[in-house]
């Protein structure tokens, strides 16, 4: 019976940090704001750094237990299983306000009142001169005649404010499907200026002339912009239909003085202002607008806050941005160029820009990029349905309504046994999982199959102990490089000496992710990871030669990037008789950032065209040969020795991959239990009929008490 | 002098390689297959070859089983064993010594402990003689005792050319010769040594041979010193009961193999240690009642104690009967593996033996310093199952109950021993094994599995008001479960709900109350004595044999008691044991350790608080004779409240 790997994965769990947030979870990709399970692999989504990344994997599962909901003061919430972390700050200072923050990922079931919730702001700025404007239809002739191009200008946003507040696409009905006729727009009839402003704007950027009709009878004044490119040009830029209005990927990008006038442009259309207190507000009922604008006003450093009113009736669902207070009414006024009044200066601000308050912080550079808002409430609620997330490239996060989310490199590997095992098509109660503790450590409840998370470091005597009770089991163990060569490193040793056949997976990051980045023993001497307060002061294990020594038969290592490639060693090592070592580079993005998947990638060094050139190459792409038979002399297999030390101490440029060591030639020792024993296959430990049928003992020990015999 | 009849206390000593060992295991195998009971108790250094060890057998025409502080014979090669234990052979013992020594002075005795030189130096000098050993016979043979030279040496030359064969080779027969002498001088047939002789070195004919040749110069040599009137004399006493001759280690070993055990993993560790290489040795056994003709049990030998107990856990979790043995500093290491076992409800057994310490302490000593640790060990609450045994029988039964309540109730059980039971041989008729049944608790197949199963996966912690869930061996066919040290629910997945918190901790614990009232009470306490006495003992473990001897010289003189002796260690059998202590005037609490753990339990518990605290803490048993000494002392209101005993060498 052929298997699907979702036949290997676990239905019900806790703590499952892969099955994250709920369906229909806003996240920022590039250009919109998208329900998460909308998200294919390939988009963009916004990250912690402020940029956008492209999204590798899209995972669903089902979950059943706890959801934590998370709400920040004012920008929504977001619903997360309770393991899953989220970008946190907490003051270094609880009782002092405002002083230092420290960023923390922490679990979505450990967040607490006090805490910020961290939020980035959009920070690449890329101008753009010109755009050009969409080509004629092949029948369009009667058309008036565009430019090519038009200027990405002040009043190009400004225009776009227009539109996105106040315009609409003409459709000419009489022609069948309808067609795109004329971009509209509709204003009070006091804003004369406005109209003014932009009939000018028109004429200047496309050459056309907008018709103006005053319609006293409803105080409006619509204005008709007569082009069907125009307006297929407003369609495709800025989205139709008031729920879908967007502003244009480029635009989000623009500098701050264009975007400037964007605001203007809305503010002028729909917003609207308090005439006696420090509060503005703009509606819409785009959920895509309301965050993009939301994003445009952090990176003016004004902290909007969102208010989502529930459709009712003939209302649809709309969401009100606010800008209030002491701190940011001030900065929305000098933009929108409102006159200056005497108002109360209205309340201190609840939300911190960290450049405000992180002056004593060194890595300013990296936390300037945030705004901190405060948690309002946490609270969780029974679930039992689908959550989704998603594996994002470089940064491994992506950005919700209301906060940053984690993404772990760990399930790469997760994916990688449960797809080994359905390719190999065990049944699932023959395989047992083995793992130790750390964050690698919760692979065991992930698979579908005999799972034990034991105790730190102690992985392989649990595993080592089943695989001789029942030979016939498919043993894995996994665990991370300071459970296997930390507090684990005699085990580690001493099942090299045994050659029981069973294989382990080792993920190797240098740090105890768990306990908050600590250097593990696989960290090289001197390097600093973020966490450390002091450079590594001890040389790091090389766990290939490691291993070679102790007298692993399979040892390999394998990259938590390169799935295809993992795949195919965890399947060899398991198809492998003997213990089977795999060593998995696998940088963590939460505390190694110094052996960054940018690093393995190569995206430090550049070669002439550009490219990077990575660091991590595959040995069986250079012709490596592991193999040891039996039979092979002795100066044979020293040569071979010595290719493996050589590549096993390559590091830094080049970081071999692949397989160092097959040595067929060494006995496991299930084979030399069975000389001793020679039942030993057939009538393993595990299989002892214990007693007969009326529960009297099946062994028979009278040989024994004949051996003790005196009288 | 009256003489004794089959009441022999026989002490061999030498230095540690110098085959004290198989000379004590040839008389007393002699002495047992002439139909004598035998006990026999070891003592020797943590050391490899050199030091002083020795070997005390008691023989008797009843069984015994404890050592005794008096010795009617004693058997040496070497000067330092006549220095160290000729004071405590009785008037009219013998001392056998090797004539070539008796100008040895004291100072010349290699790797003596420096107290025990100065003591015996003093004590010479007290005398008023010189310092060499014959100065130390001459005092002994004032007070009574008869030294009997048997020249080594001469009679291995001889030896040599009666038999052809070089003297070197013969070295080792100086032992045979030194048995063969005892036997000589208590008037033991020779040929119930030459059948020891022959079981000894079964199929090696010429070693049989050269041996018997060496007991018939000896016995020879002994009828030419006018010897015959030996205060102690050993007769035969014909029997047709089947008996069998052996060690702690072996008890326990035997108890494994047809308790199921199919998987045993050990660190190397004194005195635990043998059990495993005995079952290692033995590996391969036959089979009844099934298809099968042979089964085995796989020693796994680990790299350290923490590996040992988690292997052993691996392994119960696919369904093996699996356990380990080690001792003190080895149980220190498991500790964690023993909260896994708790929290996971993997059924595991620990032999522990205990012995001198704390830390590496007196690693060959023995002592009943662990009965706390054992109970508490790890770090927050977790259920275990803490039993001790009295002799060799019990810790055989005991091994099999063992097994039988860590499948029934799912929790580690530790199995309580100590050196002094290790160490210690005995001869028993062969245990009656027929009676005997197995219980794997709700160990499920796969056809029991089906209707619990919820699509291929099973609830391994399922809530059961005994606390009890159904349990399925890794590998079974849907029954697919995941465990975790981290706390988890009914599935085995990891949970911080304070609410299954506290209903997963409570189904843990509860299975101690289930228990309690499952095991029935005399599997608790064994009652000895009179039922009625006002006197009342309390122990555990090892000082068992000691007290029931004791028991029998006290009753002679019209001092009757009642013993309790706990073998439920843990839960704590509180109803049964207050209901014993209810008529007791006076308690006494008699251990092997520093500060009496029972006794504190048994206040912590019951309230009652013992009068008197029988401890002893040199790292040797107690004997009967202390025993006796520290109870009469106690009933005639003579003893301080701690009676601290100290013999031994």
């Amino acid at each position: 019976m052929a298997r699907k790997v979702q036949d290997y994965k676990t239905d019900v769990h806790n703590n499952w940090c892969p099955g994250c947030v709920l369906p229909e979870t806003p996240i920022h990709t590039n250009p919109n704001l998208k329900p998460i399970e909308q998200i294919r692999v390939g988009d963009h989504v916004l990250g912690l750094d402020g940029h956008y990344h492209r999204v590798t994997e899209v995972y669903r599962h089902r979950h059943l237990g706890k959801m934590y909901r998370v709400k920040a003061k004012c920008f929504g919430e977001t619903v997360l299983t309770p393991e899953h972390p989220v970008l946190i700050a907490r003051r270094l200072h609880p009782k002092r306000h405002n002083e230092r923050f420290e960023l923390i990922w922490e679990r979505a079931d450990r967040i607490r009142k006090r805490d910020y919730v961290a939020y980035p702001i959009p920070s690449e700025i890329v101008d753009v001169e010109r755009l050009p404007l969409p080509k004629k239809l092949p029948m369009d002739r009667r058309s008036t005649p565009l430019p090519e191009e038009v200027e990405v200008s002040a009043e190009l946003l400004r225009l776009t404010g227009y539109y996105l507040a106040e315009g609409w696409i003409d459709t000419r009905s009489a022609v069948k499907g309808g067609i795109d006729a004329a971009v509209c727009f509709s204003f009070h009839i006091e804003e004369r200026e406005y109209v003014e402003d932009l009939k000018e704007i028109i004429h200047r950027l496309f050459g056309l002339e907008a018709i103006v009709k005053e319609k006293p009878e409803s105080h409006q004044v619509s204005i008709y912009v007569n082009s069907s490119r125009l307006a297929r040009a407003f369609r495709e830029w800025f989205g139709s239909g008031a729920a879908n209005k967007r502003i244009p990927y480029f635009m989000m990008l623009l500098p701050l003085q264009k975007q400037w006038e964007l605001l203007v442009g809305l503010w002028r259309g729909d917003g609207w202002v308090d005439s006696t207190r420090p509060r503005a507000h703009y509606k819409t009922i785009s959920k895509t607008l309301c965050e993009q604008m939301k994003l445009l006003l952090l990176r003016q450093g004004i902290a909007p806050s969102i208010h989502t009113s529930k459709s009712s009736g003939i209302h649809q669902t709309s969401y009100a941005i606010y800008v209030m207070g002491k701190r940011d009414f001030p900065r929305l006024a000098e933009i929108l160029g409102l006159p200056r009044r005497t108002l109360p200066s209205g309340k201190p601000p609840s939300t911190v820009f960290v450049k405000e308050c992180l002056r004593d912080v060194t890595d300013a550079d990296q936390l300037h990029r945030f705004v901190m808002v405060p948690v309002a409430q946490v609270d969780s609620f029974e679930y039992d349905g689908e959550v989704w997330n998603l594996e994002v490239e470089d940064v491994q996060c992506y950005v919700s309504g209301n906060a940053i989310l984690h993404n772990c490199g760990d399930f790469g590997i997760l994916n990688s046994i449960q797809m080994t095992l359905s390719q190999m098509e065990l049944e699932p109660h023959r395989v047992a999982l083995f793992s130790g503790i750390g964050c690698s450590a919760k692979t065991a409840h992930y698979v579908k199959v005999y799972g034990t998370h034991t105790l730190h470091g102690r992985v392989l005597p649990f595993a080592i102990g089943a695989k001789l009770a029942n030979p016939e089991l498919t043993v894995i163990a996994v665990g991370g490089d300071g459970d296997g060569l930390g507090i684990g490193a005699g085990h580690f040793v001493n099942a090299g000496r045994r050659n029981v056949d069973l294989t382990y997976v080792l993920y190797n990051n240098g740090v105890y992710g768990l306990t908050k980045g600590q250097a593990s023993p696989t960290l090289k001497l001197g390097v600093q990871t973020k966490s450390l307060p002091q450079p590594n002061v001890n040389q790091g294990i090389n766990p290939l030669l490691l291993a070679l020594s102790a007298g692993y038969t399979f040892i390999a290592r394998g990259y938590a990037f390169d799935i295809p490639h993992l795949i195919r060693l965890i399947q060899q090592g398991i198809e492998h008789k003997g213990s089977a070592f795999i060593d998995v580079l696998q940088p963590c993005p939460t505390y190694n950032d110094i052996n960054t998947k940018d690093w393995y990638g190569g995206l430090d060094r550049l070669n002439e065209q550009g490219k990077p050139i990575p660091r991590v190459y595959k040995l069986e792409e250079q012709g490596f040969n592991p193999v040891v038979r039996p039979g092979m002399s002795d100066e044979q297999i020293q040569d071979k020795l010595a290719g493996v030390v050589e590549r096993a101490l390559e590091w830094g440029d080049r970081i071999p991959i692949g397989i160092f060591w097959k040595n067929e030639a060494t006995s496991t020792y299930e084979e030399r239990i069975s000389q001793r024993i020679p039942f030993y296959r057939e009538a393993p430990p595990a299989k002892r009929m214990v007693h007969d049928g009326s529960h009297r003992p099946t062994a028979d020990v009278t040989a024994f008490f004949e051996e003790l015999r005196v009288t | 002098m009256k003489t004794k009849i089959n009441h022999l206390n026989w002490l061999i000593g030498g230095a540690q390689g110098s085959g004290v060992d198989s000379a004590a295991n040839m008389f007393a195998r002699a002495c047992a297959s002439g139909g004598l009971h035998v006990y026999g108790q070891r003592e020797y250094y943590s050391n490899i070859m050199g030091e002083h060890s020795y070997y005390q057998v008691r023989v008797a025409d009843h069984p015994l089983g404890a050592s005794s502080d008096r010795v009617d014979l004693l058997v040496t090669f070497d000067a330092e064993t006549v220095f160290l234990h000729a004071l405590d052979v009785v008037s009219g013992g013998g001392i056998i010594y090797d004539p070539k020594l008796l100008e040895t002075p004291l100072e010349r005795i290699p790797a003596m402990e420096n107290r025990v030189r100065a003591d015996i130096q003093s004590f010479l000098t007290e005398q008023g003689v010189g310092q060499t050993m014959g100065d130390l016979l001459a005092i002994v043979s004032k007070q009574g005792v008869r030294p009997f030279a048997v020249p080594y040496d001469d009679l291995i030359g001889k030896l040599s050319k009666r038999l052809g064969e070089p003297v070197s080779k013969l070295k080792r027969t100086a032992n045979t010769m030194a048995v063969a002498a005892s036997c000589a001088l208590v008037g033991y047939g020779v040929e119930w040594l030459e059948r020891a002789l022959a079981s000894i070195f079964k199929g090696k004919k010429k070693v049989v041979d050269m041996n018997v040749q060496a007991c018939e110069m000896a016995y020879e040599h002994i009828a030419r010193s006018s010897a015959e009137d030996f205060f102690c004399k050993l007769h035969p006493i014909p029997t047709k009961e089947k008996r069998i001759y052996l060690t702690g280690n072996q008890a326990v070993a035997l108890g494994k193999m047809i308790s199921g055990c199919s998987f045993q993993t050990y660190y190397p560790i004194s005195p635990a240690t043998d059990e495993s290489t005995y079952l290692e040795a033995h590996e391969i056994f036959s089979l009844s009642g099934g298809e099968k003709t042979q089964g085995a049990i796989l020693v796994v030998q680990c790299e350290d104690e923490i590996s040992a107990i988690n292997m052993a856990s691996g392994a119960a979790l696919t369904g093996a009967r699996a356990a380990t043995a080690t001792s003190g500093p080895g149980f220190s290491l498991m500790v964690e593996g023993l909260g896994f076992a708790a929290m996971d409800e993997v059924p595991l057994v620990v032999t522990l033996y205990q012995r001198g310490s704390p830390s590496t302490g007196l690693p060959t000593r023995s002592e009943q310093g662990d009965l706390r640790f054992a109970i508490h060990a790890g770090h927050g609450e977790a259920p275990r199952i803490v039993i001790a045994s009295g002799d060799l029988e019990e810790a055989f039964f005991d091994t099999i109950r063992a097994f039988n309540w860590a499948e029934k109730y799912q929790l580690p059980v530790i199995h309580l021993l100590d050196k002094a039971i290790a160490s210690s041989s005995q001869t028993y008729p062969v245990f009656d094994t027929r009676s005997l049944r197995l219980d794997r608790g709700r160990l499920l197949g796969e056809e029991e599995i089906a209707s619990l199963s919820e699509n291929g996966s099973f609830k391994t912690f399922q809530f059961a008001e005994t606390g009890i869930s159904p349990r399925v061996a890794i590998g079974t066919r849907g029954g697919i479960n995941w465990r975790t040290s981290d706390e988890h629910d009914e599935w085995g997945h990891i949970t911080e709900d304070p609410v299954t918190r506290v209903k997963m901790m409570d189904k843990r614990m509860i299975k101690l109350e289930t228990l309690g009232q499952e095991i029935p009470a005399d599997e608790k306490l064994n009652l000895f004595g009179d039922p009625k006495a006002k006197t009342v003992v309390i122990s555990w473990g090892s000082t068992k044999g000691a007290i029931l001897e004791a028991m029998e010289l006290l009753k002679t003189e019209d001092i009757s008691l009642k013993f309790i002796q706990a073998r439920l260690l843990w839960p704590f059998p509180t109803e049964e044991m207050r209901r014993h202590l209810s008529l007791a005037k006076q308690l006494i609490a008699i251990e092997n350790n520093f500060s009496g753990q029972l006794a504190g339990l048994v206040r912590q518990y019951t309230g009652i608080a013992a009068d008197h605290l029988v401890v002893k803490y040199n790292g040797r048993p107690m004997s009967v004779d202390e025993i006796y000494g520290a109870v009469k002392q106690i009933v005639s209101q003579q003893a301080p409240e701690k009676v601290v005993l100290t013999h031994g060498a």
